[in-house]
């Protein structure tokens, strides 16, 4: 005999569709991390490129500027939450990078350095109407 | 049967066939300067170290002319679709929505040869950013 209890039957759907719910969360990130302590010891007027090569590494990009340059480097952060609700997906991505331009003279002399440090305010953030 | 309970038992009968589904989606990319550090640059006054101090670094750098530009990029995208399909007849039909809002922009900050503000725009950096060339060559140079 089917019972016709109206409470009985959701609690049976639910049951039925929770298995068939999930959410994921995921983090990447790309290129090494830069140590806030290293991008300080580069100081503009006193430190050459072979500084900045012996704290950082090679730099993930070399932009000429005439007989000038500037050097990027960039630690990317993205943080992926995700939530399936049967019929009903909610995804958000949030990246986020730290990143430090360093602008050289004609001799290799450290001329500028700009820095931004936001890696770590990259969220997981599923999404709401 | 009135044409409203119709259409109703029509409805019925057809979302009990059909498999309806949607998502939503967001993704961030990077911030948006704080507007009251972009209004500290001054143009025919600030430098590229005042801006790099003022909205630190930029997502790009590119030589244009003889001087350069420096460039901030944010995005904060929203999309949606609701896909519905349903047998008609002895055939699929398949219906899709989708939504998206899209606001990628930007704000680049030209230089001249002696790195001094020239320029400031704010819009889409699609449209702001200077097409990328090959470097000049800086031999026959007179101003650098």
């Amino acid at each position: 005999m089917i019972d016709t209890n109206p409470l009985l039957r959701a609690g049976l759907a639910l049951a039925l569709a929770l298995p068939l719910a999930g959410c994921f969360l995921s983090r990447s990130t790309a290129n090494p991390v830069l140590p806030p302590e290293a991008v300080a010891q580069i100081v503009p007027g006193q430190s050459t490129a072979d500084d900045v090569t012996r704290l950082l590494g090679a730099p993930n990009e070399v932009v000429q500027l005439g007989r000038r340059s500037a050097w990027r480097y960039e630690h990317t952060v993205e943080k992926q939450a995700a939530a399936f609700l049967i019929l009903l997906g909610l995804r958000g991505v949030d990246t986020q990078s730290d990143r430090v331009w360093v602008f050289f003279d004609e001799a290799d002399n450290v001329l500028h350095v700009g820095t931004l440090f936001q890696a770590s305010e990259a969220d997981y953030d599923v999404p709401v109407f | 049967m009135t044409c409203a309970r119709t259409a109703a038992a029509l409805a019925a009968a057809l979302l009990g066939a059909a498999c309806v589904d949607g998502d939503y989606n967001r993704s961030r990319v990077f911030q948006e300067p704080l507007p009251e550090r972009v209004d500290a640059l001054a143009v025919g006054t600030s430098d590229v170290s005042d801006a790099l101090e003022h909205l630190g670094a930029p997502v790009h750098v590119i030589e244009v002319g003889l001087g350069l530009a420096l460039a901030w990029g944010w995005a904060d995208v929203t999309d949606w679709n609701i896909e519905v399909s349903a047998p008609i007849g002895d055939a699929q039909g398949n219906f899709r929505f989708t939504s998206t809002d899209t606001t990628t922009e930007g704000l680049v900050l030209f230089f001249g040869p002696d790195w001094r503000l020239t320029a400031l725009r704010r819009g889409y950096l699609g449209d702001l950013l200077p097409r990328r060339q090959l470097p000049r060559d800086v031999e026959d140079e007179l101003v650098d």
